[in-house]
């Protein structure tokens, strides 16, 4: 009796880890061949799957901002932790406050947590009643980036997309202290919160 | 009832259909019901689940232990949902994004397990196919008609195409999805029964023709 019952035992064990194995082995040789790696289209596009949420204070980090002045300076709106296969990515959407041309403008800021490096930055919406150029914005933000890498982080490209939105044609007296704000930000949040970067 | 193809296929798109008759499924029906696409990608899905889970199942139903057949049925359906997600994230991405979660859940949805259990462990592997294949285009066929509804009705559209600008954004939220599930499961009942009780009708008909026949024999 004793037998019988250890022999079932072992061909129920049998059973499911051959059927275990032949699996693994199919999703094994599947992964291989279906892998799709995750670019910067997807990271851009969790952000913006998150349009709504602009608005949720889901991770204000008040310490972070405590530098800043009301009316120069910027607040993190969000901070989201992306993880897409295998690279560890930080969303930190950075709101300017009312400062010149580009006031209340968002920028995006993809940080790869597995790599500590900025990995592209967005200016995902204009909010300034006055109008800028956005060349002027683009070329200004370019530079900021280029200073940036003294600053926490090491950088290795970064873009900027006007993302079909209409930007009005015009002046951009202070452009450059709201991009400024807006990566000082995010990267004083980035490494507030993961630490790492060249402080 | 003998199981043949015919009455396999119209078990699973009619007189079993899963969403309207056996009530299963219920959490991806309130779920992905906003809009008609949404279904038919939810129940492509399913539909090849199913299918494949059942051959495998029906394959290795005299292998399997009754003791362990649950897990065993667990791993054969877990494998073919996760090669489904990795298919639809390769070719489909859109259509997988707007499943969301609720494509790696098809693992647990209650159609799929019901049916390995109820049909493809003690049948054939030609008729659990084909039960898997016209459960899944019923699942599909429910789903997608529910999308519809709630799409023209709380979007004004159908199929991503705008009809009109009226909508009532009711049939978008949670309440019109359960609304909507409640109108669907009533107007297929009552659909059901009538056509129950003509056919009956019809039956007793020709059994009273059949002994009038034999009495003037």
């Amino acid at each position: 009796m004793a037998e019988k019952k250890k022999e079932s035992t072992l061909r129920c064990v049998l059973t499911l880890s051959i059927i275990a194995v032949v699996c693994g082995v199919l999703l094994a040789v599947l992964n291989v061949l279906l892998y799709v790696a995750p670019s910067l289209d997807d990271i851009t596009n969790n952000i913006h799957i998150s349009d709504s949420d602009y608005d949720k204070e889901l991770w204000v980090m008040d310490d972070v901002n405590a530098d800043y002045e009301k009316g120069t300076g910027a607040t993190v709106t969000m901070g989201a932790s992306l993880d897409l296969e295998n690279n560890d990515y930080c969303a930190v959407l950075v709101k300017t406050v009312a400062a010149g041309k580009l006031g209340e403008c968002i920028f995006a800021f993809n940080f790869s947590k597995t790599e500590n490096k900025l990995v592209e930055c967005v200016l995902v919406t204009d909010g300034s009643t006055a109008g800028y150029n956005l060349a002027y914005a683009k070329e200004k933000l370019g530079d900021q980036i280029k200073d940036f890498e003294d600053y926490y982080l090491e950088i290795t490209s970064a873009t900027v997309f006007d993302d079909g939105y209409s930007i009005p044609k015009g002046g951009a007296t202070l452009t450059t202290t709201a991009i400024d704000n807006a990566f000082k930000l995010a990267a004083k949040y980035y490494y507030y919160v993961y630490g790492g970067g060249k402080a | 009832m003998k199981n043949n193809p015919k009455n396999i296929a119209l078990d699973g798109l009619l007189r079993q259909n899963p969403v309207l008759r056996l009530g299963l499924g219920t959490c991806p029906t309130l779920a992905l019901t906003t809009a008609a696409m949404n279904g038919v990608g939810m129940g492509a899905a399913v539909t090849f689940v199913l299918m494949c889970s059942n051959l495998i199942i029906s394959l290795l139903r005299n292998v399997i232990p009754s003791k362990v057949r649950i897990p065993a049925y667990i791993l054969i359906i877990a494998t073919f949902v996760t090669i489904t997600r990795m298919v639809l994230y390769k070719f489909l991405p859109s259509i997988a994004s707007s499943m969301g979660t609720y494509l790696p859940l098809i693992v647990v949805n209650c159609i799929i397990l019901g049916r390995a259990e109820a049909f493809a462990s003690k049948n054939p592997v030609l008729d659990s196919v084909i039960d898997g294949i016209f459960m899944g285009i019923g699942f599909m066929l429910s789903i997608t008609l529910m999308g519809a509804f709630r799409e023209i009705l709380g979007a004004g559209m159908i199929f991503g195409i705008k009809l009109w600008d009226f909508k009532i954004e009711f049939f978008t939220s949670s309440a019109g999805a359960l609304f909507t599930y409640g109108v669907f499961i009533a107007v297929y009942a009552w659909l059901y029964n009538i056509i129950s009780i003509k056919r009956k009708k019809k039956q007793e008909n020709k059994q009273q023709k059949v002994e009038v026949k034999e009495v003037v024999a």
